[in-house]
């Protein structure tokens, strides 16, 4: 009995002591950062991220670090990072509004319609793991209002639950599916050269269309070898060496 | 001199001819040269002129004359020329076509010395012209710093009549601002020059600013100057007649030493202003309330380069809002050189109460009369704003207009996160999980059993109690032969037993009651339920009644046969009843 129990206890310590050390290197990299060691805050954060793990708060942070060390594209590919996680985050969004401003390139947004973004802004509200959550939570209490209607004298009061619960179970799958393929499909990326020609086609020897400079943001719409057909905010289009974009 | 070459032919004579009004100039003298031909020619083709600079021409006239009911025709070609280089120049044969056939004019050779051959000859209208009408191009200085305006003109000096004249060539001003000054009339003036005494009017005048440093030497000025000199000749009142010489007086413009501005004390905001500024800087009012406006007018006076002069955009604190400034210029530009204000009013707009500054505007310029840099700076002004909100984020009671404050207040990304959040797996999502399908699964199939197990149930309870129904008269009558070889048995008390398992088994199968819950009461009621008659129910409670004494009292005055019989009366009855 004894032996069994340290042996409980050892598990348990390794276990924290391992799920402890990514908050230990965002911590060093957190006190780095106020010592305004940037690029040593940088390397803390990047163990994290390089295994394989992320938050909006890691992002955030990182996109801090590059702002701070004047990498502008970078620092606008951590925010938007960052945002994809915690599309409502306050400080995720000042700041990247922040470093948009310090682009060169200005776009007049297409206006897009007004049901689209009411739709996007509502399934855009939780992430699409939270829907899926909430999703099973309700059709547990579907589960209990069916259990009411079959086999008790609630009949009627497990009929209504059963049918509510159901129905908004199926919405929050549909909006967490909404919002895993828009995800998946609609993935912008940053422009990370200086500046760059962006061509009428995939090719070097294809006709200068316009000029993109860093931190600019565009939505990848096709893939031809090493070039990426790109569409900007205001609705041009035109072709751009993979090199010179990453995407978010 | 003139030479005529002279082609003849039968129907007319045809002559091409070419003739300098010189044969001797000097070095910057021009000439004119005159290609003539006696009839209409075609496809005229000058000789090389490139040793000499083409002032003017080719400029073509035709006449056509009548005499004697002849008719003869004239065409001339003239170029007004300078020659290039000093010596012997030789001027090639120019082709001409005529009806077909093509003439050359005979070669020419000038002479060009340094000086012009005329002042040797006192005689030459030209030399005369030249002496008593000429031009020249003065300068108030020679010397200047870079960016120092100076005056120039051109300064016509005569003792003889002048025609209407003509500005042909000005120097090349590379190199400087040049500002004209508009001369409505020409003011007439006397002077002295070289012992001779000259009517003097300022035909152009300019102001010229040098953009660069070094030695500028901007060329010649060229007037064609017509001028009225005495001839021999007298007219029939015995004065003395006037010929005009169209004469061209040039003058080298004044070379121009330009000094480079010093570097020793320049100040890191000078922007190239040289002269003599006042700098005035005025608020319309220092106290106001919250959205009303206050102008802040800035003022630059002087003398200089003032139209090359700009004033830098004064801080204004980041609580104003500021338009873009009215601007107006007064400059006046005339023969003592630039001077004039520009002036700068901006409209500001408090939006948030306090005490602000608007911070010292300085300008910088460089004196050339005490060769050295001043700058002005105007006194630091404060506006109290009441009413209103107090500034974001500005702490203290000044809220300071310096940039880097406020680019602080404004342009600074919020501090990192404290906390970590949750760290997953990178694109690791609850929905793509396993536990999630499970999850789902695991409800689908619960809903599943649970629906399934009711529907089974129900089932088998509608059966259990119409098969138990059926079979009901079927156990009875086992139960009541089983009760009939006990009576033959003479056996009472199980035969009594047998009796009363058939009824209260009957009924409980019949009701689906079962029979630990049964009563004779709850018998009774249900048979009258089933709309069984009283009397037979009451009969039913009293056999069960006598079915239990006979048991449990075991006396003799049964009658077994009777209870028998009226028992499976009973059950027939009711059973094809129910």
């Amino acid at each position: 009995m004894k032996q069994l129990l340290t042996i409980i206890v050892c598990c348990a310590l390794f276990y924290s002591g391992y799920s402890q050390r990514p908050e230990v290197a965002f911590d060093k990299g957190n006190t780095l950062y106020q010592e305004k060691k940037y690029e040593e805050a940088l390397e803390a954060y990047h163990t994290i991220a390089d295994a394989g793990l992320e938050s909006a708060a890691l992002y955030y942070n990182m996109g801090n670090s590059y702002f701070k060390t004047d990498q502008l594209a970078k620092a606008i590919l951590y925010y938007e990072r960052a945002a994809r996680l915690a599309p409502k985050d306050d400080d995720i969004r000042q700041n990247l509004n922040l470093a948009y401003e310090a682009t060169i390139d200005r776009f007049e947004t297409m206006p897009e319609p007004m049901i689209k973004t009411a739709y996007h802004g509502i399934f855009k509200a939780m992430q699409p793991g939270s829907w899926a959550a909430v999703a099973l939570i309700f059709l547990v209490f579907m589960l209990v209002g069916t259990y009411a209607y079959l086999y008790t004298g609630y009949r009627r009061q497990g009929f209504t639950l059963g049918m509510t619960t159901f129905f908004l179970g199926m919405i929050c799958l549909w909006f967490g599916y909404a919002h895993l393929g828009n995800l998946k499909n609609n993935k912008p990326a940053i422009v990370m050269a200086t500046s760059t020609y962006v061509k009428s086609g995939p090719g070097e020897k294809a006709e200068d269309v316009f000029i993109l400079h860093e931190g600019t943001r565009a939505r990848v719409t096709e893939s031809y070898e090493s070039w990426k057909k790109i569409k900007l905010p205001d609705g041009k289009i035109g072709w751009i060496t993979a090199a010179d974009i990453k995407e978010i | 001199m003139v030479i005529v070459l002279v082609g003849f032919s039968a129907a007319a004579q045809v002559s091409f001819t070419s003739r300098v009004n010189k044969n001797h100039v000097g070095k910057n003298e021009e000439f004119t040269l005159t290609f003539t031909v006696n009839a209409m020619g075609r496809n005229f083709q000058a000789p090389d002129l490139s040793d000499f600079y083409v002032l003017r021409g080719p400029s073509r006239s035709q006449s056509t004359q009548i005499i004697n009911f002849e008719r003869s025709e004239e065409m001339s070609i003239t170029y007004v020329l300078r020659p290039k280089a000093k010596g012997m120049l030789s001027i090639g044969s120019g082709t001409i076509v005529v009806d077909g056939t093509e003439y050359r004019s005979q070669p020419l050779t000038i002479q060009v010395s340094e000086e012009s051959p005329r002042k040797d000859d006192p005689n030459d209208p030209y030399a005369i012209a030249a002496t008593s009408a000429f031009i020249k191009a003065v300068t108030t200085t020679t010397t200047v710093y870079q960016g120092e305006p100076f005056v120039a003109s051109y300064k016509l000096y005569f003792n003889a009549d002048i025609g209407r004249f003509e500005v042909l060539e000005q120097p090349d001003f590379t190199g400087f601002y040049k500002n004209d000054i508009e001369i409505k009339t020409i003011k007439q003036d006397q002077e002295m020059y070289k012992g001779a005494r000259f009517n003097t009017g300022i035909i152009a005048q300019m102001v010229l600013i040098p953009q660069r440093s070094g030695s500028i030497r901007p060329g010649l000025v060229e007037v064609k100057l017509p001028t009225a000199i005495p001839t021999n000749r007298r007219d029939i009142f015995g004065r003395r007649m006037t010929q005009t010489v169209n004469q061209t007086s040039t003058d080298n413009f004044p070379g121009i030493m330009v000094k480079p501005l010093p570097n020793k004390g320049r100040p890191s905001n000078f922007d190239g202003a040289v002269g003599d500024y006042q700098l005035d800087v005025s608020l319309s009012r220092e106290e106001l309330t919250a959205n009303e406006s206050v102008t802040l007018k800035i003022k630059l006076t002087g003398k200089g380069n003032i139209k090359l002069v700009d004033l830098d955009k004064p801080e204004i604190p980041a609580a104003f809002e500021a338009y873009d400034p009215k601007y107006s210029e007064n400059i006046a530009v005339n023969g003592s050189g630039m001077r004039g204000s520009k002036t700068y009013e901006y409209l500001l707009i408090p939006r948030y109460g306090g005490t602000y500054k608007i911070p010292e505007i300085r300008f910088s310029y460089f004196d050339p009369g005490k060769e050295r840099y001043e700058t002005l700076v105007s006194r630091e002004r404060e506006i109290k704003v009441t009413g209103g909100k107090p500034m974001p984020g500005a702490n203290g009671v000044v809220a300071s207009g310096e940039k880097e404050d406020v680019n602080f207040i404004g342009k600074d990304i919020l501090f990192i996160k404290t906390k970590s959040g949750n760290l997953k797996k990178k694109g690791e999502s609850f929905i793509t999980s396993t536990g999630f399908y499970a999850g789902l699964a695991t409800i689908g199939a619960t809903f599943a059993v649970m629906l399934g197990f009711f529907l089974f149930t129900a089932n088998r309870k509608v059966d259990m109690s119409r098969t138990r129904s059926l079979k009901a008269s079927k156990k009875a009558r086992k139960h009541l032969s089983a009760a009939r070889k006990q009576m033959d048995q003479g056996n009472k008390e199980a035969f009594y037993l047998e009796l009363s398992s058939a009824l209260w088994g009957y009924f409980s199968d019949k009701f689906s009651i079962p029979q630990s819950t049964l009563s004779k009461e709850v018998i009774h009621d249900r048979l009258l339920e089933k709309g069984i008659d009283n009397e037979t129910a009451d009969h039913v409670s009293e056999i069960m009644n006598r079915a239990e004494m006979a048991r449990f009292t075991s006396i003799d005055t049964t009658t077994p046969e009777k209870d028998y019989e009226e028992t499976a009366l009973l059950i027939t009855k009711i059973d094809n009843q129910v």
